[in-house]
């Protein structure tokens, strides 16, 4: 049951939803920038209530809290930038590019005002400069899904998932990949390789064969208030009735 | 934000970044449809320092920016009139007007937008990514490509309309597909029933520059253009124009 706004409430809950699109869309240029600290700092929680519970997850599980998530996605990632360097004797990343633009966005704002919730998809790509001179490109197609939180500075992000669904080559049919990949922390597969080792490790996603769940849920429904129930977080993190190949149906099944 | 601003004014807000995007889904339909020759008209302002920029270069003022519109059209007719004498026995009977725009496929989906309104409500600035796509004819022959960029415009009100004022489309990448960017392409082989794509030529930048250079490996990481910030009026801000 919807509750009834007066008009100002309405025009202001409007404007609501367009911080959070325009807070989502403000990442997706800070990631092109490689601006990952800042990006921290500036648009993710900062309240200490929500920096123990923000995670990051993706299909291979979930950093939880901002020491955490800081620890594998800005100092991971500068060690991993440092590395390359030395490798290709070049500057810090020199030669890579980075694009994770955010579509089709659904965006639901609590009856209560107070949190959010939307889901984009993501048709992307990740370029880096390799050691011979050339770079290795990959088309990198996932859908994006937030719980966001208002803080005195306004909207945050507060969990966040990352659920790849292809990887791939530039130039090269994804439908001639191998079915089965290593998706532990040893994989050699470079989008498996980057997650590192999260504080949760579990398979929330499974690509293999296409198989058909529902992780991320979506599209996020309208609600009341937030409850861990439906977050993006760990807590909220359901395996799907229909889990593909552990159902025995979905896509690609024989 | 909202909390500076009255109901209606919120709403009046609303509708101005609502009318900003039209105005630039408008564009990218434009080009997707091959009526460059309408938008300069249709969509740019009356002033004169309107600008459009290039990864490589600037059009300054009305002649130059309506200049590159036309020629883009005028290319789209001699595309065109090559493919109607390679293909006589298809689309010989047909008139110019019957053939414009084949051989020539543009799209620039643009998405998410920033769009920021100055407090005085008489320009605006916005900021999009544009994955896209083009299959056109070269003098090489047919060629399709990715293109990864960004749209960033200012806006200014004209008798209560919103127009463009500076424009820029930079890409990133603009590689064939089926080619991995991160490699060396190889060149396409000429063909001659094409040939007269070969001398023709864009107008010349009004400032030749380097407004964005394309990736390539020993490119320096190049981020995002500047993003719109809150702003009072236009002389507190930054322009995307030269």
């Amino acid at each position: 049951m919807s509750r009834t706004f007066t008009e100002d409430e309405q025009i202001r809950r409007i404007w609501d939803i367009e911080d959070v699109k325009t807070l989502m869309y403000t990442r997706v240029f800070y990631v092109a920038s490689d601006w990952r600290d800042k990006e921290l700092k500036e648009l993710w929680v900062s309240q200490p209530e929500n920096t123990k519970t923000a995670s990051y997850g993706s299909n291979w599980g979930y950093y939880v809290g901002m020491d955490a998530i800081r620890a594998w996605y800005v100092d991971a990632h500068n060690a991993e930038l440092e590395a390359q360097s030395k490798a290709n004797n070049a500057p810090i990343n020199q030669g890579n590019l980075y694009a994770h633009p955010a579509t089709t966005g659904v965006v639901e704002l609590a009856q209560d005002g107070k949190t959010a919730k939307g889901l984009w998809y993501s048709i992307g790509q990740e370029t880096k400069a390799n050691a011979e001179g050339t770079a290795d490109a990959r088309w990198i197609l996932g859908k994006i899904a937030a719980d966001f939180i208002r803080e005195p500075d306004g909207w945050k992000i507060w969990h966040m998932v990352f659920s790849v669904d292809v990887d791939c080559q530039p130039g090269v049919d994804y439908g001639t990949y191998p079915v089965f990949e290593d998706w532990s922390a040893n994989s050699t597969n470079p989008v498996r390789k980057e997650f590192g080792v999260p504080t949760i490790e579990m398979l929330t996603h499974d690509v293999t064969f296409n198989w058909w769940d529902d992780y991320p849920p979506m599209p996020p429904k309208n609600y009341e208030t937030f409850t861990d129930d439906i977050s993006y977080g760990p807590e909220g993190h359901h395996y799907p009735a229909n889990r593909g190949f552990g159902a025995q149906e979905g896509r690609n099944y024989k | 934000m909202s909390e500076k601003f009255t109901t209606e004014q919120l709403t009046d807000r609303w509708e101005d970044q609502r009318d900003i995007k039209n105005l630039m889904g408008k564009y990218i339909n434009l080009t997707l449809q091959n009526r460059d020759a309408e938008i300069f008209g249709m969509l740019w302002a009356g002033e004169a320092d309107v600008c459009l920029g290039f990864n490589d270069g600037w059009y300054v003022g009305s002649s130059a920016v309506s200049s590159y519109y036309d020629a883009v059209h005028d290319r789209n007719v001699l595309v065109a009139d090559l493919l109607q004498k390679k293909f006589p026995e298809k689309i010989g009977d047909k008139t110019a007007d019957e053939i414009f725009g084949i051989g020539t496929f543009r799209v620039y989906p643009i998405v998410c937008p920033i769009i920021q309104i100055a407090e005085d409500g008489k320009t605006a600035k916005g900021l999009w990514y544009a994955q896209g796509s083009q299959a056109i004819i070269s003098s090489a022959g047919p060629t399709s490509h990715w293109t990864w960029g960004y749209f960033a415009a200012d806006f200014i009100r004209e008798d209560d309309t919103w127009k463009i004022w500076h424009l820029q489309f930079t890409n990133d990448v603009d590689a064939r597909c089926g080619h991995d960017w991160g490699k060396p392409a190889e060149p396409m082989e000429e063909l001659p029933e094409f040939a007269p794509l070969k001398y023709f030529e864009m107008p010349a930048y009004s400032v030749k520059a380097t407004v964005r250079p394309y990736y390539s490996p020993d490119r320096p990481l190049t981020g995002a253009p500047r993003l719109p910030e809150e702003y009072t009026t236009f002389a507190d801000t930054f322009s995307y124009g030269i």
